[in-house]
C-alpha cells in the first residue's frame, strides 16, 4: 500500500517537474510546480515528516507559489524566445548524470530499507530539537526572513519614495 | 517497505530536470527561479530520505531551514524582477547587459 503511494507520487513528481522545465507557458509551469510540491508533500507524509509536509503545502503552495502566480500575471512574460539548439546537449547531460547515479546505486549493492522516523509526536520532537539545539539558527533564519521582507518592500517602493524626495 | 536508493534516484532525476530547465529557459528569469525551487525540493527529498535512514531528526531541521531561506529568496527575486520589468519592460535575461564590458 505504502509502496504504491511512493510509486504514484514519485512518477507524478517527475512528470510535473518535466512539465515545469519544458512548458513554454509560464502559468502552466507555475501550476505544474504547485502539483510537484503536492506530490512531494504526499511523499514526505509517507516518510513520517508530517510537519514538513504540511509546512510545504501551507507555505509553499499557499504563499510562495501564489506570489509567483501573481508576478507572472502582473508581468508580461509569455512566449519569450528559448534556447532550443542546446536542448539535445542538456538532455544528453541529464540522461548521463541520472544513468550514472543509477548504475552506481545498482552496483554498490546498497540495500537500505527505509523506516519511518518514530511517528509518534514528530512535530513535538522537531520543535524540541529546533528550540533546544538549533535556537540560534532559528533566530538567524528569522532575521533573514525579516530582512528579505523589508528588502523586497523597499525594492518595490523605492521609486515612489525617491520621487517624493525629489 | 521503500528503499533509500529509490528516493536518492528520484531526487537526482528531479535535480537534473531542474538544471535542464535552467538551461532551457535561460531567457525567462521567472522560469529560472521556478527551476531553482525544483532543485531545492530535490535536495530536500534527499535530506529527508537520509534523515529517516539514520533515524535522526536533524535532517528535518535542515529541510526546515532550506524551506525558510527559499521563501526569502523567492520574495527578493520576485521583487527584483518587478523592478527590472519597470525599467526595461521585459524580464528577458539577454536584455540586461549594461554591466557587460563594451567590446
Amino acid at each position: 500500500m505504502l509502496d504504491l503511494v511512493f510509486l504514484i507520487s514519485g512518477v507524478g513528481l517527475v512528470l510535473s517537474a518535466l512539465n515545469v522545465a519544458l512548458s513554454t507557458h509560464p502559468v502552466r509551469s507555475v501550476f505544474s510546480l504547485m502539483l510537484s510540491f503536492m506530490f512531494t508533500a504526499v511523499m514526505w507524509l509517507g516518510l513520517g515528516a508530517e510537519f514538513l509536509a504540511l509546512a510545504l503545502i501551507f507555505i509553499y503552495v499557499g504563499a510562495v507559489m501564489a506570489l509567483f502566480l501573481f508576478v507572472v500575471f502582473m508581468l508580461n512574460v509569455d512566449h519569450l524566445p528559448r534556447a532550443l539548439p542546446r536542448m539535445a546537449t542538456l538532455f544528453m547531460l541529464g540522461i548521463i548524470v541520472s544513468g550514472s547515479v543509477y548504475l552506481l546505486l545498482e552496483h554498490s549493492g546498497w540495500q537500505a530499507e527505509l523506516r519511518k522516523v518514530s511517528l509518534n509526536e514528530h512535530t513535538r520532537q522537531l520543535g524540541l530539537l529546533l528550540y533546544r539545539d538549533y535556537w540560534l539558527w532559528a533566530e538567524v533564519v528569522a532575521c533573514i526572513l525579516l530582512a528579505s521582507m523589508v528588502g523586497s518592500i523597499l525594492l518595490v517602493k523605492s521609486r515612489s519614495l525617491s520621487q517624493k524626495n525629489d | 517497505m521503500i528503499e533509500v536508493t529509490y528516493l536518492v534516484l528520484l531526487s537526482c532525476v528531479v535535480f537534473v530536470i531542474g538544471i535542464v530547465g535552467v538551461g532551457l529557459n535561460r531567457n525567462n528569469l521567472v522560469a529560472i527561479l521556478m527551476n531553482i525551487e525544483l532543485m531545492l525540493i530535490a535536495v530536500n527529498i534527499n535530506f529527508i530520505a537520509f534523515s529517516n535512514y539514520h533515524q535522526n531528526l536533524e535532517g528535518h531541521i535542515a529541510v526546515f531551514f532550506v524551506l525558510a531561506i527559499a521563501a526569502a529568496e523567492a520574495a527578493i527575486g520576485l521583487a527584483i524582477f518587478v523592478k527590472l520589468y519597470e525599467r526595461y519592460h521585459s524580464i528577458q535575461a539577454d536584455k540586461f547587459s549594461s554591466l557587460k564590458e563594451l567590446a
